[in-house]
């Protein structure tokens, strides 16, 4: 189990998995494994999202018209398309027609300024400067508005007068790093944030976190030891 | 993009009309893969079946995923894709077949409206890619696109399989420094 913990075996894998060079038995025993490792799902994940746009550079190829006659008769959806009308079409019922039309060109006027905004999940992989061995995984979700934290047993050292403390650093150096909280050696490790510091995270270059004394009051800045830093990157 | 991401999330709360609509825009690029992948008409319209009744099923789950909705899709079908190509007794011959080894359709230099659809992550890759030696790079595109093990690999491109390993383990390691 420990080559699957060490970083330049396992992203290898991750990367032989997305590409599907990673066969045979190699194969099913990575599945296993990203079934219980949440890091090793993340990072295979992030590795077939930047291999897939791969697929946008072939010819298209128009299916005939009997897949999706198979796909409509399997999942019976001829049957259920009266029922779940689209959210346009369910408009129609309430507001006249040129609000219909107003709230549609407002919808699309919307989804086009999106383009290109925030993304919605952001990932650091962090490493530890000294054990080369030991990473973790931070990653910031807004769909829950949280930070959660995956790591292999034993990432975090068990000390009883020192607190795991994590840290994101401004990508402006002239800022302060801000202390997001402290992380458990055990059990679940996730932090509830709020839209601001989501919104933070735009400018945030990495996540670190530091053994900080539990005698001494919280402080600004990091007084301990950092034992694990990776950059944030928004997937 | 935003079309489809919009499309997939209806899908996934049961619009039906949604679902038609994102079959029709998304699957000639996944036919196409499956396509290349399987090399069997037949066989590549049951995956994309399979990959839309999957698509279906799990679209509810696409509003917490990181990816577009273009590349989750591609994702699910290609897997569905490898799986059905591992289940077969007896893997499709690629060695004479031209048009496989020379991967010309994958052009470094694609038509503009295909960047645009894959985004920045797109570009980077391709950036990367082109970084890479022509072998190593010609090993990579082969395998996403044909789903070919080493051995295969090295049967169509007539090398030794540990030049080949070699070249494929080198070049992803480039591709992960680049990446990264």
């Amino acid at each position: 189990m420990k080559r699957y913990q060490n970083p330049d075996i396992f992203e290898h894998l991750a990367m032989s998995y997305a590409l599907g060079t990673l066969q045979g038995k190699a194969r099913l025993r990575f599945e296993k494994l990203m079934g219980k490792h949440l890091y090793l799902r993340a990072v295979t994940h992030a590795y077939q999202q930047q291999f897939a746009p791969l697929a946008n550079l072939l010819p298209a190829e128009q299916p005939p018209a009997r897949v999706w006659n198979a796909i409509s008769k399997e999942l019976q959806l001829g049957k259920t398309t009266a029922r779940q009308k689209s959210w346009l079409a369910g408009l129609w019922r309430y507001v006249p027609v040129a609000a219909v039309a107003s709230i549609a060109a407002s919808a699309v006027t919307v989804l086009l300024l999106n383009t290109g905004n925030q993304p919605s999940v952001y990932m650091a992989n962090m490493k530890s400067p000294l054990q080369q061995d030991k990473m973790m995984v931070a990653m910031v979700y807004q769909e829950t508005m949280e930070i959660a934290f995956d790591m292999p047993t034993g990432a975090l050292p068990v000390k009883d007068d020192m607190m795991p403390t994590v840290w994101c650093i401004p990508k402006d150096s002239t800022q302060p790093p801000m202390r997001m909280g402290t992380l458990t050696a055990k059990g679940e490790n996730r932090m509830p944030i709020d839209k601001a510091t989501w919104k933070t995270m735009a400018n945030i270059s990495q996540f670190a976190i530091s053994l900080e004394p539990m005698d001494k009051p919280p402080s600004d800045t990091p007084q301990g030891e950092v034992i694990f830093n990776g950059e944030l990157a928004a997937l | 993009m935003e079309l489809l991401n919009e499309l997939l999330q209806r899908s996934g709360q049961g619009d039906a009309t949604a679902f038609r609509q994102l079959y029709d825009t998304a699957s000639p690029r996944l036919f196409a893969l499956c396509k290349r992948l399987l090399r069997d008409e037949a066989l590549a319209e049951d995956v994309l079946q399979e990959g839309f009744v999957k698509i279906w099923h799990h679209a509810a789950q696409f509003a917490a995923s990181k990816a577009s909705a273009m590349t989750w899709m591609t994702t699910i079908v290609r897997n569905q894709a490898l799986d059905k190509l591992r289940q077969r007794q007896s893997r499709p011959t690629i060695a004479e077949d031209v048009e496989y080894e020379t991967l010309e359709f994958a052009s470094l230099a694609p038509e503009p409206d295909a960047l645009q659809q894959s985004g920045e992550d797109a570009e980077r890759l391709l950036h990367c890619l082109e970084q890479l030696k022509p072998e190593q790079r010609e090993c990579i595109l082969q395998a996403f696109y044909h789903g070919q093990t080493h051995e295969e690999l090295a049967h169509s491109l007539a090398k030794p399989l540990g030049t080949v390993k070699a070249w494929i383990r080198r070049g992803l390691e480039q591709l992960r420094g680049c990446l990264q």
